[in-house]
């Protein structure tokens, strides 16, 4: 399967596909990773994984997580969030949220996850 | 529930030797008479002729399984079918369903899952209480995959579909359902039959990658690990959803109930699997030294809310 690259206004790379990938930004000193289609399988937590080192390995220790496009999250996908918490936590830094919605939202209501996540308005 | 005070007459429809065997082994270890068909025959089976149960296989050769299903249904009206199909065809579980099946089940399942089947199917209650199937208030579905096979695909629901159509379940209930289901499955797969610990999400390399991923691929590229079987099996009966799952796992000891909210709101990677299945259904719970797990969800008009972990 060939991969598909293209060059986004955000001045990063994309691939879909094989390999997939979310898109980060940097503004200022926070970092920005937005999650496209659910956060339930490997292949998702991989991608996730690398979103952060890269933004992590930026130095940037404010990291926010926009989930709007995600519509299924699971016990696993929950858990890699929690992995980016509790790295950022360690060098006092903070992970938050975009303001979530749906399905994503009850089920971070449900696991409380919503007092752990503040929300960057 | 049926009494019944002499043992079962059962029709098989089949062609496969091996299904035929199985089906004849099973109904000699429990009493059951049976007598086999080919298809070409049931036109001229007087249906008068006592038959309790009939056992159908779904891929007979030169046969349409709807048409020959809806050709059953009228012929024996009051006899619950049992359909024998491939794995990969029992995702058309529910529209076999439709057509006139009781219980759908995977040719491959095991004699103690079709043992179940079989039993279930004759224990219909005969009262009508939900109309949803012509009347039947009662159908299953279920299959029989290895773990290998089962991690490359996404299970669906099954009977959802209909469940949904017929009014009985929202797509609120649905997503919750089938997160639940996904949550079980993969307990079953990953933490039973290839014996993966959560812990395992915690402890990473330099580049992050967690000692879970790494043990899951080389447990799928062993054979002793990858073959084992998962039974999963969908029933509606009585308005009640129940998804049952059974893996061939060690086993484990599930914690007690009213610890899940602790370990859902703690900062552990793992551990919320359970309180996302709890605050889903309306109950469930563990057999079998931990290799069985039932979910139960009650549906329809009268449904209560679930009570939460």
């Amino acid at each position: 399967m060939v991969p598909r690259r293209y060059q986004s206004a955000w001045n990063h790379y994309v691939l879909t596909g094989w390999d997939m990938e979310y898109v980060t930004e940097i503004v200022g000193n926070k970092g920005y990773i937005k999650i496209e289609g659910d956060l339930d399988s490997e292949q998702s937590g991989e991608a996730l994984r690398k979103a952060f080192n890269q933004v992590y390995d930026q130095g940037k220790r404010t990291i926010i997580l926009d989930l709007s496009g995600v519509q299924i999250i699971n016990s696993y996908g929950i858990g890699k969030i929690l992995m980016c918490y509790k790295r950022l936590k360690a060098d006092n830094g903070a992970l938050m949220v975009k303001p979530l919605q749906g399905f994503v939202k009850e089920t971070f209501e449900l696991l409380m996850l919503d007092k752990l996540l503040p929300q960057d308005e | 529930m049926e009494s019944r005070e002499s043992a079962p007459n059962v029709l098989i429809v089949a062609q496969s030797p091996e299904l035929l065997d199985t089906c004849r082994s099973v109904c000699s270890h429990l009493h059951w008479s049976e007598q086999s068909i080919p298809a070409t025959a049931l036109a001229h089976t007087d249906s008068g002729n006592h038959c309790d149960l009939i056992i159908a296989e779904a891929e007979l050769p030169g046969f349409e399984v709807g048409s020959l299903l809806r050709a059953m249904r009228m012929q024996f009206p009051q006899v619950p079918i049992v359909v024998f199909s491939a794995s990969e065809a029992v995702q058309g579980g529910p529209s076999l369903l439709e057509a006139g099946a009781t219980s759908v089940l995977s040719s491959d399942s095991s004699p103690q899952t079709l043992i179940e089947v079989l039993r279930n199917a004759l224990n219909v209650e005969t009262a009508r209480t939900s109309g949803l199937f012509e009347g039947r208030p009662f159908c299953e579905l279920s299959l029989s995959l290895d773990t290998s096979t089962a991690l490359q695909q996404r299970i669906p629901l099954l009977l959802a579909d209909i469940l949904e159509q017929r009014g009985y379940l929202d797509k609120s209930q649905r997503r919750r359902l089938d997160l639940a289901f996904q949550e079980a499955l993969t307990n079953a797969l990953e933490h039973g039959n290839l014996e993966l610990s959560s812990a395992w999400r915690e402890e990473t390399d330099s580049a992050g990658v967690d000692k879970y991923s790494a043990v899951k691929s080389l447990r799928l590229a062993d054979p002793h690990f990858a073959s084992r079987k998962v039974v999963i099996s969908f029933e509606f009966r009585d308005d009640i959803y129940s998804i049952r799952l059974r893996d061939e796992g060690p086993g484990f000891t599930p914690p007690p109930k009213d610890l899940l909210s602790a370990l859902a709101t703690s900062e552990k990677c793992s551990g919320r699997g359970l309180a996302i299945i709890a605050s889903s259904v309306d109950e469930f719970h563990y057999s079998n030294s931990g290799r069985e797990v039932i979910l139960r969800k009650r549906l329809g008009p009268s449904a209560a809310q679930p009570t939460g972990v």
